[in-house]
Formats: structure tokens, sequence, C-alpha cells
């Protein structure tokens, strides 16, 4: 299913603009956005996930018009959303939980119903623990119960907002290895600002900074963009300063290794070095604070 | 997959029952509020055996409804902030169900979970008396007065503490509830303070109890004019309709905040 935005904006009390003016195509498979906090990301998943109402623009989901009441309904429909302050039911058990959840997203057959919950309390390594209070349950488990809760009714569109918060490292990559599984045969949008987590699942993304869209396009299109302004800086004297950021440092025996991003390579002994998604998106958003690019101009 | 409203209702009824009933606070508060009614005057024991079974019961009945509810009504209030608090709309709200079909299911299932404590306080005096008097006519009839007397006074409240906290921070509503509760319907008239504690409008029961169970007089009431069928049916008829009126008024309301966001 792909999704089509066009001018999406969103005003909110006191003129807070959170969204200004959109434009985004999303297609069919595993889809990143990146951006920092306050970006617009999590506004954008609500208004796609049919909670909230933009102010202007347009959606269309498929054939589904989403600006519309009865479209927005249609999107639910067929939505499964992982939102990133997930709220449970601590009083109820993870099956009881998802089969309320079932219940409400119109699984009526009582047994198919629970065949399914079934299903998903396995693929998410909880049917151990099914008969366990939510309350009782550790912060990653919970994030397991909430992914198998946006599964219920076999989505066509998932939306994930933030959802390997909180988990350990073998679980946010099980969690990236199930997305990617899913987004084989539907739309999956991760709402991330991990950077990692986009490199490794998604081919096309986009990135938010302010409300504005900064760029879109795919993964190799982002880092071709940042090619020739990252470098290695191998060192015994003081860390590089000047118009660069410094992406990490690594302490060897003698000296100290400096991964920074900038235009130009300020010190003698600098070297280029291949560009990872995360120091394409610093450069990005460093070039978007110093206003040096248009960004919207980087779309492939 | 269908996205009614029906399924939805009662689904959310059973999960909302369920979860009211796993609640200690509303067994240990009830019981512990039952000990200023059962240490009342007007109990199954304290009448003497030439008082009709009809007038026991519902003696009891109202009894039961003038202290109880208080409990009931507090231990609903926190219902609907609940959700917000455990940040549970986001999801909900993403949901395909009708929320008029949520808040529905909210309101029967969590007033019938909270309303099985009062039930099982009250049917032991209608059990007592049973026995008291070899009549196992006390049963169906405690049933009878228990629908007509308490049902519709404990759904009215209910409803209010139900959608009151959508627009009041639950502990002054729990506060104006009680006094509330106090003034409209134990303060009778004679306090010279105006009261609707001797309306129709009043869910502590006393025109179904006197309307349907007995003669005028018979039952405690606040002094008003409780007697005929038809005021008893009035009464109940009022109350329902507060009722409903107070969560379609709600619904509105949520409808329209949740779309201004």
């Amino acid at each position: 299913m792909q999704i089509e935005i066009e001018n999406l904006t969103k005003v909110y009390n006191r003129n807070v603009r959170a969204l200004d003016g959109i434009d985004l195509m999303i297609p069919n498979g595993m889809f990143g956005l990146l951006g920092p906090n306050g970006a617009g990301k999590t506004t954008l998943m609500r208004i796609l996930a049919g909670i909230l109402r933009p102010t202007l623009g347009a959606i269309r989901a498929g054939q589904i018009d989403g600006t519309t009441d009865a479209g927005r309904q249609a999107i639910k429909a067929i939505l499964g959303y992982l939102p990133q302050e997930l709220g449970l039911y601590p009083d109820l058990t993870a099956r009881e939980f998802l089969d309320y959840i079932g219940i409400l997203k119109g699984l009526n057959d009582r047994r198919a119903r629970a065949r399914r919950v079934d299903e998903l309390l396995e693929l998410v390594a909880l049917s151990d623990v099914a008969k366990r209070k939510l309350k009782t349950f550790s912060g990653g488990m919970k994030r397991r119960v909430g992914i198998a809760q946006a599964l219920l009714n076999d989505p066509r569109l998932l939306i994930v907002d933030e959802p390997t918060a909180g988990l350990d490292p073998e679980e946010r990559i099980r969690f990236r290895n199930l997305l990617s599984d899913l987004g084989g045969d539907r739309t999956v949008i991760l709402s991330t600002h991990i950077v990692e987590d986009i490199a490794q699942t998604c081919r096309n993304l986009a990135i938010l900074g302010k409300g504005k869209l900064l760029f879109e396009g795919t993964t190799a299109d982002l880092i071709d963009a940042a090619r020739g302004k990252v470098w290695t800086i191998t060192t015994d004297g003081p860390k590089p300063d000047g118009d660069l950021t410094v992406v990490s440092t690594l302490h060897l025996a003698h000296e100290t290794q400096y991964r920074v991003v900038g235009d130009t390579a300020f010190t003698a002994g600098a070297q280029p070095t291949d560009p990872s998604l995360e120091d394409s998106y610093i450069w990005l958003m460093r070039a978007t604070r110093a206003d040096v690019v248009a960004m919207t101009s980087l779309r492939s | 997959m269908m996205h009614g409203i029906w399924p939805a209702l009662f689904g959310a009824t059973r999960y909302e029952f369920r979860m009211q009933l796993r609640r200690k606070s509303i067994w240990i508060a009830t019981f512990l509020t039952s000990l200023l009614v059962f240490t009342g005057l007007r109990n199954p024991w304290n009448f003497r055996h030439d008082t009709t079974l009809s007038v026991v019961v519902a003696q009891w009945a109202v009894v039961c409804n003038a202290f109880l509810p208080i409990v009931f009504g507090v231990l609903l209030a926190d219902r609907l902030p609940r959700d917000r608090r455990l940040h549970l709309p986001e999801l909900l709200d993403a949901l395909p169900a009708p929320s008029g079909s949520r808040l529905a299911g909210k309101y029967f299932g969590s007033a019938l979970a909270t309303a099985m404590p009062i039930f099982f306080i009250y049917f032991s005096g209608i059990i007592y008396s049973a026995f008291d008097r070899h009549d196992p006519v006390a049963i169906p009839l405690g049933l009878a007065a228990f629908l007509a007397i308490n049902v519709p006074g404990l759904l009215f409240v209910a409803a209010f503490s139900i959608v009151m906290p959508a627009i009041l921070w639950v502990p002054l509503y729990q506060f104006l509830f009680v006094g509330y509760w106090f003034w409209g319907n134990l303060l009778g008239p004679a306090y010279g303070i105006p009261t609707i504690s001797t309306t129709w409008l009043t869910p502590i029961g006393g025109f179904a109890a006197a309307g349907f169970f007995s003669q005028a007089g018979e039952i405690m009431t606040m002094g008003g004019d409780a007697g005929s069928v038809w005021q008893g049916a009035g009464s109940i008829a009022l109350l329902l309709a507060s009722a409903a009126l107070a969560l379609f008024i709600a619904q509105r309301y949520l409808t329209w905040q949740h779309a201004r966001q």
C-alpha cells in the first residue's frame, strides 16, 4: 500500500506549527522516519493513525482518502499502531489484553481471535508468561506485547513509533528482524531517532526537522550526499575543534581517533572515510542548522 | 472483520468489569462502609415479625442505598482519568471500535463490578429474612427490590461518576459527590435548607420503595409525598434518563475535545 501525503500541516493550539507543508510518498515495504526530538515525527504518525486531524493537507492510503472521517475509520481498520508511549492495563494478563484489543479491532470470532492471540504470543516469545499480569512485565516484555497487539488484525499498514526504546541489544535485533519480515508484504513506517535501526531495516527514509521535510529518498542517496564530509583524525594532541561535529571518539594505545563530520578537513592528517547512515544524518542536521543547502534538493 | 457497536460494547463491558472486580479497594471500602448499614435500626433483624415482608425487604434496600452508593460513586470516579494516566487513549483511539462503545462498556462493566459487593451485602440481609421468616419469597422479592430501588440509583450515580471526571479533578469530584449525596439524599426539608432529597431525582430510591413495595408512610423517606406506583416509575425513569443524558453529553464532549486536538 502506498501512502501519499500532500501539503500536510498541523498547527496546535497557541499557534505551535508541528508539521509545515509536508509532501511525502511512502512506498510499500519498510520506511524509516528520522528526526530529532520535536521534529514532528510523532505528530505525523498520529495523523496517519487517524488519532489527530491535520490542519491542512491531504493523505491517501491506497484508495482511501484519509482526510475524511470515513477514510480515517477505514484506515484504522487496516492499521496496526505501536505508539511511543505504550499504555497497557496492568491488571490484565497478556492474553486478556490482546483478546480485548482484538475485540476492539473487530476480531469478533472468539475462536479465531484466541488462535491469533496464541500465534502472536508465540511470535513475540511471550507464550510462557501469557497468564501473568502485565504489571509484572519488564519494559522489553511490554514492548513485545505492544507489537503483538499491533499485529492482531494482520494490518496492511503498520506504524511503529520508537519501537526499540527500552529493549536490550538482543531484543532490538530480534525486533528489527521481525519488522523487516513484516515489511515484505505491507507498508511499515518506522519512526525513530536511532539511526542504526533505520540503517538495518529500511531502504527508503524521510528526515524531519522542526516540522519540515529535510530529506526524502533512499538510505544510499543520503549516504552519497555526505560523501567527502566525513573524516577520521588520529592524534595525540587536543580534540579537534572548529566547524565540525565529532561523531565518535576511540581511545587507542597512545593516540585518540576521532570520527568527524565537516565540510572540509581542518587538520593535516585527516583522512576522508566512507560515511555511515549516522554520519550522513549528522551532516544533514548540521547543514540544516547552518542553512547551507536546500535540503529538498537532495531528493534523488 | 466487523467494527460494530455491539461487539465492542460487550467486549469493553466484559474487560472493564474484570479489571474493576480485581481491585481490592472496592471490596474493602464497601465492606467497611457497610458497618454503617449493619448498625442502623432498619435492618432485617430489627423489624417485628408482624411487619410485612415487602416492607422489610424494601426498607433494607433503601438503607443499603443510603450509604453504600457513596463508596460506589467515589470508586468509579477514577475510571476515565485512569486510561489517560496509563497512556491508553493513544492506543485505543487508533482502533476502529467506536469510542461511544468503549465509554458505554466502561460504564456498564465498572458499574456492575463495583455494585457486586453492594449486592452481596444487601443479599445477606435478604437471606437472613428468608430464614428468619421461613419464607423463600424473600429471595425473588429481594431481587425485585434491588432492581427497582437500588439499580436505578446506582446507574444514575455511575453515569455521573464516570463522566464528570472528564472535566473535574477526581478528588474534587469525589468531595463534591459526597457533599451532594448527604445534601441531595439524606437531608430532609425539616432542616430548613433547600434540598432535592424529596424529589423524584433522589437516587436513594424512596419513591420506588414506597410506590412498589409498601403502603404510603411505611417506608422511611425524607418526608416527601412518596407513595404511588406512578411516582415510583417516574422516579426510576427520571434517574435512568438522567444517566443516559449524562453519558450522551459526555460522549459528545469527548468527541469534540478529541477533534480539537
